[in-house]
């Protein structure tokens, strides 16, 4: 066995050969939600290693994104994900809008933290559900999707759609996705009925023996592991390092909010992690509406021109997302994206390494995974 | 993690790069062999190159000046024309 990175251990092919058992999940398996591919090496019942692969839903969105038109390549960026859709849109106008020197309306900022935070709610119940499902308990998945029901509500109100809501535009926002007073107060209302629901849902499963019995201690991730493998987000706050990209972010300077830490980073501290963060959101969510201020939406006073490369890091759900790219000719080119789970699939694998068989999958769900956003290579020749 | 480049394919690696952390801000990877061969990702360190040419791998390093569709098409044909003569 070698050392890859201090604290983490990796073994070549020669050296896995005298493990007894292989295990091979996938590429397609009936307990994932995305294609990927889980190589675990077992000695009883003991896992000794692991490997995920990636790769299999290659799209070319960076390869597509070179030449285009940039309010075309913003508009592309969504498709990156199906969750935080939101979240690359809005950093990719940060970074076209930072390039090219944009000043947003200050009414746009704050809609485009409501939506950012509205994203993380669905998300984080999200994955609650993900998570209470592959540990077994279809009860608690099904009350926590029927809570994340309002919030998509809420995003289909404000873009009207479920999924790719296309909020941010260069400048602002789109005029569709600005609020009335009516639908300010559903959203207020909503805020309401989350907070209740979600604490009620919090209290049972901490109370849950059975439950707390299976996480706890689950899948441990020491906070020295997370650093070096450049986990983000909750995954890492999980482990007691209070980083959120958010307290570097201008447009969240005007809200008030903590950063959540856990502590152990096993499968409870990340469950409990997201948990108490949504409690979080809501706060941040009515800040904004209360302070919401008047005037226009977009900005479209301003010129097209060269520049170079721009960098733009912001907060989503799974932890911090990175997006850059020039402009030449009003055209994009060097376009960059890295999504969270990028850094976090390390996470995943070195959670499994040391801990029985059977955690194996709890462990890969307890850091949020989303490969399908993460393959993002380039494949011109057709199979 | 892994991804695998199967043989005769091409691909870029851009968002599999921790930009703080290397001095280019993409790479295109050509594998040139018969065999699909596995690349070690995220890529974190300039190392990573040396440590992939081994594998067999054609490996193009791209900076801000680069333009990268100049060198992704060229390299793209390059691997079409030997294509072209393994089926022939």
């Amino acid at each position: 066995m070698v050392t890859k990175i201090d604290g983490a251990t990796t073994c070549n092919e020669v050296e896995r050969q005298v493990f007894e058992t292989e295990i091979n999940m996938g590429t397609v398996h009936p307990a994932a939600l995305e294609p990927y591919r889980v190589r675990l090496f077992v000695e009883d019942e003991i896992v000794k290693d692991a490997e995920i692969t990636v790769g299999v839903n290659h799209r070319g969105i960076e390869r597509i994104m070179e030449g285009l038109p940039v309010e075309k390549a913003n508009a592309l960026t969504e498709k990156v994900c199906g969750i935080c859709s939101n979240g690359h849109i809005y950093n990719s106008c940060r970074a076209g809008e930072g390039a090219l020197g944009i000043e947003i309306p200050e009414r746009a900022v704050y809609l485009r933290v409501l939506a950012e935070e509205l994203e993380r709610l669905h998300s984080h119940m999200l994955y609650l559900g993900h998570g209470s499902e592959v540990l077994g308990h279809e009860t608690f998945t099904m009350r926590i999707f029927y809570i994340r029901e309002s919030v998509m509500s809420l995003l289909y109100m404000m873009g009207g759609n479920r999924v790719q809501y296309g909020i941010s535009v260069l400048g602002g926002i789109r005029p569709r996705a600005d609020l009335n007073s009516r639908e300010q107060q559903r959203i207020l209302d909503t805020m309401d009925y989350i907070d209740e629901k979600v604490a009620a849902f919090a209290e049972r499963f901490v109370a849950d023996p059975m439950v707390m019995s299976r996480i706890t201690g689950t899948g441990e991730l020491s906070q020295k592991q997370a650093l070096d493998l450049h986990v983000t987000g909750p995954s890492l706050r999980a482990t007691g390092y209070a980083f959120d990209q958010r307290t570097k972010m201008f447009e969240y300077e005007p809200f008030e909010f903590d950063v959540i830490t856990q502590d152990g980073g096993d499968v409870r501290a990340n469950i409990l992690m997201r948990a108490t963060e949504i409690f979080e959101s809501t706060k941040i969510i009515r800040q904004v509406i209360k302070g919401l201020p008047e005037g226009p939406v977009i900005n479209k006073d301003w010129e097209m021109v060269d520049s170079p490369v721009y960098k733009s890091y912001i907060e989503v759900p799974r932890g911090v997302c990175y997006h850059s790219y020039g402009l030449e000719d009003g055209k994009v080119r060097h376009s960059i994206i890295r999504t969270p789970s990028m850094s976090n699939i390390g996470a995943m694998q070195e959670s499994c390494i040391g801990h029985p068989v059977q955690d194996a999958q709890l462990n890969i769900v307890s850091c949020d995974p989303c490969f399908t956003c993460t393959d993002r290579a380039i494949q011109i020749i057709k199979l | 993690m892994k991804i695998v480049l199967r043989a005769h394919h091409i691909i870029s690696l851009a968002g599999y790069i921790v930009e703080l952390r290397t001095s280019f801000r993409n790479l295109i990877v050509v594998n040139h062999s018969d065999e699909p061969i596995k690349l070690e990702v995220p890529v974190l360190n300039d190392g990573w190159i040396e440590d992939h040419k081994k594998l067999g791998l054609e490996i193009i390093p791209l900076n801000d000046d680069d333009d990268f569709l100049v060198q992704f098409q060229m390299a793209k044909h390059k691997l079409d024309e030997e294509r072209k003569q393994l089926a022939q």
